[in-house]
């Protein structure tokens, strides 16, 4: 690491956190010019994210030297608390900034009404902020309290409507953030009176694999597959996706789900590794392959736009657990892991974002009526179809790379003498055949002849926003070399 | 007088555990909240019996007292909109099975306990089971005790747990009262609450009362918050017994309550976390990293924040009783 880089990392690492704080702060205090606030917000925030990650890559490529910890108030850990930067969260902030950026300028159109934008704008930001945070965090029990941060807003933002269905929905997934929260806690804090220290990098010294890290490890992983709607604990999310706000559904369909996968990630990487066994591994496996063919059958029953989608995060999300089991025969595959996550979560965000823009214009988001605003709305379908592919994993988009390389990995443990592996490949192929399915039911009424009607009048932001961030998903292919090189300054994982 | 002590801890616990199942099985919803409260209040003994006076002041406080008042309010406003649904359109549709109105029947419909008594039941018993077995093998950890004591004298205050939440872990506890501002706004976002008109009391009972345990209320606010860097107490405790003593005046309102400004109203509920965030950043600025003191600065830093916490907390208890945002707040 060059003299410059290692002063300016930890100050731009805590300016991040300064910075979305300050504009969150701002828009509460000043909620007539929250929407202002807001917009500046978002550029100055993405502008310091790839400028941290600029100066992150130039640190490398030891990944020691580049991976950070920042002391808050100057106290190191065990006493105080510690930011942590490494690759994986950096890989994350970037993802978190990119979708945060789009989710806002869509915002500017989609909120438009004066009342209305005074109590979304606060709201969004705190959110953003409460997301930064939790990456950068490197403390179990900060996580939690940052974990309550994303979750509260993310509550309050599907409330938003304040419709009979948007707050029976919100309650409910209030319900289930608390019981997920509690059961994260829970296992914090045996840790805590276990090792009596909270840091995760001190903890991961301590531990090993005893009757408390166990039952740890269980507490904390059931509450995060709680929040991030993992098979089997993922009742709860299409009638909260699906009845939010359009921006709102794209931020917790493709950032606040990742971010309770990133930590399953993060803790099974550092502090229960040593917990972690083959038998557990193809559990998790088996999960995945039951939410993929699950999810997609309900993708594929659904009558509303975004009820399709809402149950594909469902499917989506069962690569992530079908991965848990290649990991384990291949330690470097949470790198493609993390990879597919990212390129779920840009084409998962414009997917929502279209089906928004497509939903206020024809004021309702029933399936079978769409087909008049569909064939009228090229551009928006276009941005459906072209962040579709993407999920679907066709060649040359985000998807493909990382649906390849998830197939690599699965062959690779077939090769390795697994027999299981083949249900792995089976599962990894046969979900892009489901994913097919369900998003050409999508875009399938735009083909059929028919009247054309434009519906509404949307804002030029709402039109022309999930073209962009789609054309990013398909593109994410391109930075995948990037993303892997970035992921590899992790230190301590394969 | 320690055979004593041990006979107290088990009525206790057979106390709390006794109450929780009383309020988990009541159908009357008025009883179940009672019950919470008084739960909350042998919660808070409990804290007092684990040697942890900071947690046991908040538990009651907010626990119990907060928390009570504001399930007590529900319940009130959920009675009064079933009272007008029921003699205002007496042929309603049926109401949607998932919508909040399932919420209002569950008010007189007791929820179909027996089909999920046993599965909850024997759920709870296995965790409970585990996570006994699991404590059970913990050694006894003096956490960081020491290395906190190792550091008070450059701490600015004289109470440990006042170091730890305003100077160590300062990070921790400016996101917790960003979690009631949240909060706050959430309740906020769903809509305006209306003229809250006057409830005179008959008889001179009430207004009585409320002149004498309103100054009693403020006064011991204050000392929490002024104990709180020696003693325990500090801005949580103090701001929910502010609010509590706000609560008290909004319930019990000889007139009726003249609408809040906007503008002064913002500010105060984000005075706590704007300064809190702005000493943070001078912090980060002056190089004692983003919330950290210069060592000589740290008392008056810290009892600046707990000042301004203090009255955003107990700001934003009240609003949250009072659910929806003033009109005075969308001009």
């Amino acid at each position: 690491m060059t003299p410059a880089n290692a002063e300016w990392l930890p100050a731009a690492i805590a300016g991040l956190v300064a910075l979305s704080l300050v504009v969150a702060v701002l828009a509460t205090a000043w909620p007539r010019q929250a929407h202002r606030v807001g917009l500046l917000g978002a550029l100055a925030i993405t502008a310091w994210v790839l400028g941290l990650s600029a100066l992150f890559l130039n640190a490398g490529p030891d990944p020691e030297a580049a991976a950070t910890r920042v002391a808050l108030g100057g106290w190191e850990a065990p006493l105080g608390l510690m930011l942590h930067l490494d690759g994986l969260s950096m890989t994350l902030l970037v993802l978190t900034a990119v979708v945060g950026l789009a989710t806002s300028l869509y915002s500017l159109g989609y909120v438009h009404d004066r009342i209305e934008r005074r109590q979304f704008w606060p709201l969004w930001l705190w959110l953003w902020a409460g997301l930064n945070m939790l990456f950068l965090s490197g403390d179990a029990f900060n996580l939690y309290i940052t974990l309550e941060v994303v979750s509260l807003s993310a509550v309050a933002l599907v409330a938003f409507t304040g419709t009979a269905a948007a707050v029976s929905g919100a309650v409910r997934y209030l319900l289930v953030n608390i019981l997920g929260s509690l059961s994260f806690l829970m296992g914090v804090v045996l840790l805590f009176g276990e090792h009596g220290v909270l840091d995760l990098l001190l903890l991961e010294t301590r531990t090993e694999a005893g009757p408390t890290e166990r039952m740890a490890a269980v507490l904390m992983t059931a509450g995060l597959m709680l929040k991030a709607a993992l098979f089997p604990l993922h009742v709860w999310l299409a009638p909260a996706h699906g009845s939010a706000p359009a921006p709102v559904s794209a931020v917790l369909s493709g950032l606040v789900v990742t971010g309770s996968f990133y930590l399953i990630l993060r803790l099974w990487m550092g502090v229960f590794a040593p917990l972690a066994t083959p038998a557990f591994g193809i559990l998790v496996g088996m999960l995945g392959v039951a939410a993929l063919v699950w999810g997609s059958l309900q993708a594929l029953r659904a009558g509303r736009l975004k009820s399709i989608v809402a149950y594909s995060t469902v499917a989506q999300f069962g690569y992530l657990l079908v991965a848990f089991p290649l990991m384990l025969v291949d330690p470097g595959a949470w790198r493609v892991v993390v990879f597919f996550a990212v390129v779920h979560a840009l084409a998962k965000a414009s997917v929502f974002l279209a089906a928004g823009t497509l939903q206020h214009a024809a004021g309702h988001d029933r399936l079978a009526d769409l087909g008049d605003v569909l064939r009228a709305r090229p551009r928006t379908v276009f941005a459906l179809g072209l962040a579709g592919v993407s999920l679907m994993g066709l060649p040359f988009t985000g998807g493909f790379i990382a649906k390849y390389l998830l197939l690599e990995a699965g062959l690779g443990t077939v090769l390795a003498g697994s027999v299981i592996g083949v249900l792995w490949v089976l599962a990894i192929a046969g979900g892009g055949l489901l994913a097919a399915a369900y998003i050409l039911r999508m875009v399938a009424p735009a083909f059929h002849r028919g009247h054309e009607d434009a519906g509404e009048a949307v804002s030029p932001w709402m039109d022309w926003v999930p073209l962009g961030l789609a054309t990013v998903a398909a593109l994410a292919g391109l930075a995948g070399t990037l993303t892997l090189n970035t992921l590899a300054l992790t230190p301590g994982a394969p | 007088m320690n055979g004593l002590l041990v006979l107290f801890d088990l009525v206790l616990l057979a106390g709390i555990v006794g109450v929780a199942w009383r309020c988990l099985a009541s159908t009357d919803l008025f009883r179940a909240v009672v019950l919470f409260i008084t739960f909350g209040l042998l919660l808070a003994l409990a804290w007092v019996r684990l040697e942890a006076p900071d947690i046991a002041l908040a538990e009651a406080a907010i626990g119990a007292g907060i928390t009570g008042a504001l399930l007590l309010v529900t319940l009130e406003r959920l009675r009064s909109i079933m009272a007008e649904r029921r003699s205002g359109r007496p042929h309603t549709p049926p109401p949607d099975p998932t919508g909040p109105h399932a919420l209002l029947r569950a008010l007189h419909d007791p929820p179909p306990e027996r089909r999920t008594f046993i599965p909850a039941l024997s759920f709870a018993l296995v965790v409970g089971g585990l996570l006994v077995t699991a404590l059970w093998h913990q050694p006894h950890s003096t956490g960081l005790e020491p290395v906190v004591d190792a550091h008070m004298d450059i701490s600015g205050v004289d109470h440990p747990i006042t170091a730890v939440l305003l100077n160590f872990r300062a990070y921790d506890t400016f996101l917790e009262l960003a979690i009631v501002l949240i909060a706050l706004l959430g309740a906020w976002s769903l809509g305006r609450h209306d003229l809250i008109p006057a409830r005179p009391a008959p008889g001179p009972i009430l207004p009585g009362t409320l002149r004498l345990l309103v100054p009693v209320a403020i006064v011991t606010g204050v000392y929490v918050l002024w104990a709180g860097s020696h003693a325990p107490g500090g801005a949580f405790q103090a701001g929910a017994i502010l609010g509590a003593a706000g609560i008290l005046l909004v319930l019990a309102r000889p007139r009726q309550l003249p609408m809040a400004p906007g503008v002064p109203l913002r500010l105060g509920l984000t005075a706590g976390v704007a300064l809190f965030l702005l000493v943070g950043l001078y912090g980060l600025v002056a190089g004692h990293g983003f919330l950290g003191y210069a060592d000589a600065w740290a008392y008056p830093l810290i009892l600046l924040i707990e000042v301004a916490a203090t009255l955003s907390i107990a700001l934003a208890l009240v609003a949250l009783f009072v659910a929806g945002r003033p009109a005075g707040d969308d001009a």
